[in-house]
């Protein structure tokens, strides 16, 4: 035997043993807890092997865009309130600004998501609108009629919005699960599309899940209004002092059954202790009661101001089953402090109430903006707005500096609701919030029963057909046929590896691919062995035919893979999901056949006829 | 053990036209099926709802089907799975609404809007391109989202949870009203009251929206055609142009044939069913390939033979080689095709299918049409007499 010849039975040999050492802790017989805890390389099941849920979503980038309006808007109106003497500096406008500016434009959307326009109440102001101004903001001028003018999106900026949303949303969706620590969670996007698997477990479970995927998380806080005249002016009938111009006169509105009119008496800033109305409504409709009629006096509400829902505290001494209560807070619209300025979130517990809640840590820029916030507002209350609900309205005692927020949670209900409550909260605060609203495309879930009822049937199937491949081929070729077989066998196992290397999941069309390369494999070693015969019939030496046979079928061989090959790739270019496995599985069956089929095929053929000289190795 | 022991040389090529007038028709008739009736589209393509129930009383497949009927969905299909009282559960919607439902609930919003004091106009009302979600704006409208929830339960829509979300600016008052999905709505009539009497529990379901099906249908077959056309410039660069439309003709004969076999049995056309088929055209082309191969190494070595001639000594000779490979293939899926279940049975199908489809084209559709470029375009006119070969033994190849 030659140098090359053992060269190459090292390479195999070498393969064999790396595949089977990254293989090994994919076998529970065999392996041993120091193997698994030491090799890192798995053997993954695909959904529709062990169960569990994959969900599609669709990134809705039409509202990213619309909500990008809206903040284009916000930064309009802080440069007109600069350029009107109104608002001095950074930072936002306060409640006062907002009413000031409003006496003079108002800024509201318009007919597309990438539209608002502003109405100005007079000609000089609406003058001041150039086009340096506009441009400089990022926006275009899109037409202007007498003091109206509409303005719009730079369509350089809509087109970045677009290709970051997804990445965005892709980015929030996997620090959420990060947070829930799901293990063995893929998260992967085709266009607008984003698709999470999740393995195992039960329905309710992937309902979390879902839930809290689809969870805006939109976090805000506002500076309650506790001296708003709204309530007694709307129920009374009364003009509002202090409205600004525009604002219609209420007509008399009766507090309809189920909701009584309440105080709190706290304070509205230093030294001003007040009594501040507010709307109470108790029993199963108690939010709906307060929406309704909340509805019904919204057109009295003045610019800058809204009403707000939330859960009514009852007290220590409540019953555990006392039915729920809802009540108002008057605030003003805008939000002080959002979630971009949040660093992160925890839950901890109240050890005097043996409560859990959120404690919020603030950004440097979060920090800033509410130490400022903070320090303004002084013995007034800050309510935390939670997608849109009321969580609590503390009364802000000093400056908070560097500071943190308490997010209290869920009323009366047990210990570990509440608890829950909190980690979900957490989840989706340190995550931050979607760039837009998803839109559920597929959901697919796969019961922990049946998958394992299907895989049972397909490794049978998949045992069977390679068990008749084998029979089949030492039947017809004898000693040759045990070698391919060897090859085959040899193969499978390389296959194995592979995906195991690269983590790749094996999924039930995967296995069925594994079995058709059993049954392809063979056809490189079918090509030898045919082309062998024939050269040994045109009276050569076995040892001349098996050189002979390896050189003709080999151009043969090589183009029949290309063409695989191209197939493969273009699979897993425009496949999805099960049909990506499968793809992968064809594309490690094209390198492993020509490995096992050709190359190692032929170092045995190679030590039988010329080290060990055997005359007749082709059965017949 | 060995095929064709005796090296005889058939002459394939002399009943080439029945053959052939076979091919065209079958690939006729599959290419009419194709467009009619068409294939039957699985839920990957079309969207809609499936549902594995496992019940656990006894129970058959017409009351589950009467349960549906009350529910609306009138096209469902129940069949039963291997096991015990479970089912497999399939209807057409993919969204609890519908275009006429979705018609009915905005029109009955907008008379209910009418009776609500400073409820404003309905603007915008459409369905999400999922499904799951209804979005509603209004105009001058005071309404909140518990109310906008209401609203539209009250209109007919199966509202999830008690609010609906608020999207973009306060003034735009633009809501997202999110739907029972329409799997929940089943499960939940079947073994809720009024069901059928039983209770059980899911097993696996899917629900596809109708937009992620159309998009899928598209990639599809966009991973079809790409495939085609890179082994097509792979053919005509590797060998020369006599022999690349031959190969080309049988790729589409296999690709037809197997997606014709789908209509006629009425299988279900997957997303893995694409799949097979891509498996197919690159088994089909591996097979030409081998047998293009040999006909180009006997070109080389007789140059006095017709064409046809040629052709029969190649086949003839690779004839043991391609019964044994595709009887293998088959022999590898044959028991996914008989002891597999669901997907991976109709995989294997079209596997068998498509792989004596494509063992068969190798002989009968790519080389007869190379030998008619070849005698049309290369050699015209030419008749070289055959060369009394058709019973002799192959002469030794090179070494």
């Amino acid at each position: 035997m030659n140098r090359g010849w053992y060269w190459r039975l090292g390479t195999v040999l070498f393969v064999v043993v790396a595949a089977f050492v990254v293989l090994w802790p994919s076998i529970p017989r065999l392996s041993t807890p120091w193997v698994r805890s030491h090799i890192p390389f798995r053997l993954n099941e695909g959904l529709d092997i062990r169960g569990g849920a994959r969900l599609s979503y669709d990134v809705q980038i039409g509202q990213a865009i619309a909500d990008r309006r809206v903040r284009a808007m916000e930064d309009f109106r802080a440069q007109l309130a600069g350029d009107f003497g109104i608002h001095h500096g950074e930072g936002r406008l306060t409640p006062d600004e907002i009413t000031r500016l409003a006496e003079r434009v108002s800024v509201v959307v318009g007919g597309t998501n990438r539209e608002f326009v502003a109405r100005f109440r007079n000609a000089a102001d609406a003058g001041r609108v150039t086009d340096r101004l506009v441009s400089n903001r990022g926006l275009r001028r899109l037409g202007t009629s007498g003091t109206s003018i509409t303005l719009g999106l730079d369509p350089r900026e809509v087109t970045a919005l677009e290709d970051s949303a997804v990445q965005q949303a892709i980015q929030t969706i996997t620090n959420r699960i990060d947070e829930l620590a799901i293990k063995e969670t893929s998260i992967t996007a085709r266009g607008e599309t984003i698709v999470v698997e999740v393995p195992g477990r039960d329905q309710s479970y992937f309902q979390q899940i879902r839930d809290i995927i689809r969870r805006t998380a939109r976090l805000e806080f506002k500076i309650l209004d506790d001296e708003s005249p709204i309530l007694d002016a709307v129920i009374q009938g009364h003009a509002m002092q202090g409205a600004p111009e525009g604002t219609p006169t209420p007509t008399a509105h009766p507090l309809p059954a189920g909701i009584t009119l309440s105080q709190d008496f706290t304070t509205a800033g230093p030294g001003r202790n007040v009594s501040s109305p507010y709307l109470l409504s108790t029993g199963a409709d108690a939010r709906q009661h307060l929406a309704e009629y909340i509805d019904s006096i919204r057109q009295f509400i003045p610019e800058g101001r809204q009403i707000l829902l939330g859960k009514a505290d009852r007290g220590q001494n409540a019953a555990a089953n006392a039915p729920e209560s809802w009540r108002t807070y008057t605030v003003y619209s805008v939000a002080q402090v959002d979630g971009s300025m949040i660093d992160d979130a925890r839950v901890s517990v109240d050890p005097q109430e043996n409560r859990p809640y959120v404690q919020l840590t603030f950004n440097r820029r979060g920090g800033e903006v509410f130490a400022r916030v903070t320090e303004e507002n002084i013995k007034k209350r800050f309510a935390i707005v939670l997608d849109d609900r009321v969580n609590s309205a503390p009364v802000i005692q000093a400056r908070i500096g560097g500071g943190s927020a308490r997010i209290t949670l869920g009323g009366d209900t047990d210990y570990r609701s509440v608890l829950r409550e909190a980690n979900d909260l957490v989840v989706v605060l340190r995550a931050g919030a979607l760039p837009a609203p998803l839109s559920e495309g597929k959901q697919d879930y796969v019961g922990p029963t049946l998958g394992s009822d299907t895989i049972r049937h397909a490794r049978n199937a998949m045992m069977v057909g390679i068990a008749l491949v084998l029979l089949f081929m030492a039947v017809y070729y004898g000693a040759a046929g045990w070698i391919a077989n060897g090859a085959v066998l040899v193969n499978l196992g390389l296959q194995l590896a592979t995906l195991a290397l690269f983590g790749a999941t094996i999924t039930l069309p995967g296995l069925a691919g594994l079995a058709l390369t059993v049954g392809m494999s063979v056809d490189n070693n079918v090509l030898i062995n045919e082309r062998v015969r024939e050269e040994m019939r045109g009276g050569k030496t076995l040892r001349a035919a098996v050189d002979a046979g390896y050189n003709h079928a080999f151009t043969a061989i090589f183009d029949g893979h290309i063409t695989t090959l191209i197939s493969g790739v273009v699979l897993l270019q425009y496949g999805t999901g099960p049909v990506k496995g499968f793809a992968v599985t064809l594309l490690i069956g094209v390198i492993a056949n020509l490995f096992t089929g050709v190359f190692a095929t032929r170092v045995v053929f190679d030590w039988l006829v010329r080290g060990l000289r055997v005359k007749s190795l082709l059965g017949s | 053990m060995e095929f064709n022991k005796s090296h005889r040389v058939y002459d394939f090529m002399g009943i080439r036209k029945y053959w052939i007038a076979l091919s065209l028709t079958l690939a006729l008739v599959s290419t009419v099926l194709l467009f009619k009736p068409g294939p039957k589209y699985g839920i990957d393509f079309l969207g809609g709802t499936e549902l594995t129930v496992q019940f656990d009383g006894a129970i058959d497949a017409g009351r589950i089907r009467a349960v549906l009927d009350r529910m609306g969905h009138d096209h469902s299909e129940v069949v039963p799975t291997q096991r015990e009282n479970e089912f497999l559960i399939r209807v057409e919607k993919s969204s609890p609404i519908d275009a006429a439902r979705s018609n009915q609930i905005r029109q009955s919003v907008i008379d209910r809007l009418a009776g609500i004091e400073h409820g404003g106009t309905l603007g915008d009302f459409r369905l999400s391109p999922g499904g799951d979600h209804l979005v509603v704006q209004f105009n001058d409208s005071t309404l909140a989202g518990p109310r906008v929830a209401t609203l539209l339960r009250d209109a007919g829509a199966n509202v999830r949870g008690d609010s609906a979300l608020q999207m973009g600016a306060t003034d735009d008052h633009r809501w997202q009203v999110p739907l029972v999905g329409i799997g929940d709505e089943i499960f939940r009539g079947l073994v809720g009251d009024g069901g059928v009497g039983t209770s059980g529990r899911l097993s696996a379901s899917v629900w596809v929206s109708p937009k992620a099906g159309a998009e899928l249908r598209y990639a599809a077959l966009r991973a079809v055609l790409y495939s085609i056309v890179f082994i097509m410039i792979y053919v005509a660069f590797r060998f020369d142009l006599r022999f690349a439309p031959g190969g080309i003709l049988a790729l589409f004969h296999d690709a037809v044939v197997t997606l014709g076999f789908f209509v006629v049995t009425r299988k279900e056309v997957t997303i893995s069913t694409v799949a097979a088929i891509l498996t197919v055209v690159g088994y089909s082309m591996n097979d030409t390939i081998i047998v293009y191969d040999r006909i180009r190494e006997n070109l080389a070595k007789r140059r006095n033979i017709r064409m046809l001639d040629v052709i029969n000594v190649s086949v003839s000779e690779m004839l043991s080689r391609t019964i044994l490979t595709s009887l293998t293939v088959v022999l590898s899926v044959s028991a996914f095709a008989i002891i597999g279940t669901g997907v991976i049975r109709d995989f294997a199908w079209a596997m068998i299918v498509g792989v004596l489809a494509g063992t068969y084209s190798s002989i009968y559709v790519a080389a007869p049409l190379t030998e008619w470029i070849d005698s049309r375009f290369f050699h015209p006119g030419e008749l070289v007499p055959v060369a009394a070969e058709t019973t002799a033994t192959p002469a030794p190849p090179a070494a």
